[in-house]
């Protein structure tokens, strides 16, 4: 039985590519290396569309595997994407418990295998991955879906991100358009960083989003 | 050879991944329902397991030799009051004063992750509302899904503990979805 450390990120295309590592290492030894796709930058705080006036908000969140949820993932991402849904100041407070006078934003990140550049470019992702590098590589698809329910009204506003992880197993070269990342625990907080902060400045560029209005007492 | 046996085996055997279940998170769906005038406040009373179910099986499932431990108390009972407490407090409709208590018993706690083609995952419970102590709703609800599983433990494990921990998200949404128990919540 191969042991990893059960709080590490383990991502959809990962264990295949564990099961591939463990092969490779024990036939002929070799390295894993994650990176970032290239094809999205972290929306900073200052770079985020402003809001006239900023109301308290109910954060769920959930990281999801090929659609299904995956409990062990949210609690490892939960904190993170509470600190950077602080960070955007487009809310005057978040939290996990309801408030009164708080919408509702629920994020969603959903890790999707990506088996070929068909595939890829049939799930909307634009990616720089190359396939068919020397060596072994696998790609990681992200779908960060935000929804947004104001304090008052129904109107759900919904925004979605696409993201990527590459990963290579004794790769000669690294794919074009993607940051190497210190590790794969890394490359998921870069990634996570990357896709929430886009995901949140575009629910605040909408114009739906602009119009909340605070509940009234 | 034999170091092709045990790459083998290692890729049917997949990555140990024994330990706790992550913890419930409420979903967007279920505070949405919660928030309907249908539901009143509640407070969560016992949740505990069934007479008919065996001791071991509230404390663990397992999966390909991979066992799955709750991480509420280490009882799949408590994971399952934790569910509905978590949802309601989402909702703001959980209430330490309220007259009405949702209780329940564990009846059905089990996950089949062995084929190689289906794997399947089935949870049972009692659930009983109490109005100032009368009963008000009592009704077994059980859930059950089924996905497709793989030779590959390193695949078939990690997908059998998403579904299995997604049941109980299933089961919140199949009670919240009966009338009666809304009835039973709501002020009269």
């Amino acid at each position: 039985m191969i042991t990893f450390p059960q709080r590490r990120f383990v991502p959809a295309t990962r264990p295949i590519l564990y099961a591939v590592v463990f092969a490779a290492a024990t036939l002929s030894g070799g390295c894993v290396t994650s990176y970032v796709d290239n094809g999205l930058q972290e929306v900073t705080p200052d770079q985020m569309p402003k809001t006239i006036q900023p109301q308290p908000v109910q954060l769920l969140f959930e990281f999801r595997t090929k659609g299904t949820l995956n409990s062990r993932a949210t609690d490892l991402l939960k904190e993170e994407v509470f600190e950077i849904t602080r960070g955007s100041t487009l809310f005057s407070s978040v939290s996990a418990e309801p408030a009164s006078g708080a919408g509702v934003l629920n994020l969603i990140i959903d890790n999707v295998p990506i088996t070929s550049q068909s595939d890829a470019a049939t799930k909307g992702f634009v990616t720089g991955l190359t396939f068919g590098l020397a060596g072994s590589a696998v790609s990681d698809g992200y779908i960060c879906t935000a929804d947004y329910l104001p304090p008052i009204g129904n109107a759900r506003i919904t925004t979605e991100v696409r993201h990527a992880i590459h990963t290579t197993v004794g790769a000669k070269g690294a794919p074009p358009n993607a940051t190497k990342a210190k590790n794969m625990d890394s490359a998921a907080r870069i990634m996570t960083q990357q896709i929430v902060s886009n995901a949140l400045s575009q629910l605040a560029a909408d114009p739906a989003f602009a119009t909340v209005k605070p509940q009234q007492p | 050879m034999r170091t092709l046996a045990v790459v083998m085996l290692a890729l049917a055997v997949g990555a140990c991944a024994s330990g706790p279940i992550g913890k419930y998170q409420p979903s967007l769906d279920n505070l949405i329902v919660l928030r309907g005038e249908q539901f009143g406040n509640i407070r969560v009373g016992e949740v505990g397991r069934a007479p008919g179910l065996a001791a071991a099986a509230d404390r663990s499932v397992s999966v390909r030799g991979h066992t799955l431990s709750s991480p509420e108390g280490n009882s799949f009972a408590q994971y399952l009051r934790a569910a509905i407490s978590t949802e309601f407090k989402a909702a703001a409709k959980l209430d330490p004063d309220s007259p009405v208590v949702v209780s329940g018993e564990l009846s059905r706690n089990e996950l089949h992750g062995a084929g190689t083609s289906v794997a399947k995952a089935a949870l049972g419970a009692r659930i009983n509302v109490t109005r100032s102590g009368v009963v008000a709703y009592d009704r077994p609800i059980v859930v059950e899904t089924e996905w497709p599983s793989a030779f590959m433990g390193a695949i078939a494990v990690p997908d059998a503990i998403n579904h299995y921990a997604e049941l109980y998200r299933l089961f919140v949404s199949r009670l919240l979805a009966d009338p009666d128990f809304a009835a039973a919540t709501r002020r009269e």
